[in-house]
């Protein structure tokens, strides 16, 4: 399960010992920390304890987003049913684009497209459902265009869930793959 | 780099985004205008496609990010 996905002009290269500080170093800047359903700052000693436990899981996938080069973000999925990834139906992607250039841009939508894919047509997952937090807009409207639907959580005014079957996601994403998947330029 | 026509290019930005001509210049921005978000950019890389007869690559769509930058991708093809 472990391996580069390639696509949509990015590569999703899985964390390793190698990469996985940068992932602290994003995941506490404040932009980034504020917009996570738990906003503390993460120490060396609590990233190193989640990295010893996600490093050989079989129920999560942790990937740095490379784009020309360039590491400009992370993107994971976790099953939610409690089955390994290769048996689960329903999973959990998160992601945040840690580059300011390329959040507001047709590029972010690459590493989901990319992981998407793989877990409706390689894993065979039925729904991908996640909570964004109601205030984050931009997020709301980009998964909304990725084809989720939004469902409001009773008595918690502070998410909202969302969630995305296949079907839906074919629906609303054909046009953007195409053009992520045109020639290169450069 | 060759020279374009960027009144055409300025009638594609208005006629994509829906917006006033007068709000066409080098400073406007994918995401920093309201009306120009992902849906829009989509509509823009078509209106463009179809004024000047080109394809645009992966990368010139990801790197149109301005109305400044369009002129230079543009040029280019």
């Amino acid at each position: 399960m472990r391996k580069v996905l390639t696509g949509y002009a990015i590569e999703l290269i899985p964390v390793s010992r190698e990469n996985f500080q940068l992932l602290r170093e994003w995941r506490n800047q404040d932009d980034i920390r504020t917009q996570m359903g738990d906003t503390a700052l993460i120490s060396a000693e609590q990233h190193q304890n989640w990295f010893d436990k996600i490093e050989r899981s079989q129920q999560q996938l942790h990937y740095i987003i490379q784009y020309k080069q360039q590491l400009i973000g992370s993107i994971n999925v976790r099953s939610s049913d409690g089955l390994d990834l290769t048996d689960c139906k329903l999973a959990e992607v998160g992601l945040y684009i840690a580059t300011p250039e390329y959040r507001n841009n047709m590029l972010a939508f690459a590493p989901s497209l990319l992981l998407n894919d793989y877990l409706f047509e390689q894993l065979q997952i039925i729904e991908l459902k996640s909570k964004v937090r109601s205030s984050n807009a931009a997020a709301l409207k980009y998964n909304q265009a990725l084809g989720y639907q939004l469902s409001p959580i009773a008595d918690d005014n502070e998410f909202i869930e969302i969630s995305l079957t296949a079907d839906n996601y074919k629906k609303a994403t054909q046009m953007v793959k195409r053009l992520l998947s045109r020639n290169r330029s450069n | 780099m060759t020279e374009i026509n960027t009144d055409k290019l300025a009638e594609a930005f208005v006629s994509a985004l829906a917006i006033d001509a007068a709000e066409v210049n080098d400073e406007l921005a994918y995401s920093q205008h309201p009306k120009w978000d992902s849906t829009a950019h989509m509509v823009l890389v078509a209106e463009i496609e179809a004024a000047f007869g080109i394809m645009l690559d992966t990368d010139d769509i990801i790197d149109m990010s301005s109305f400044a930058k369009a002129k230079e991708i543009v040029a280019k093809y």
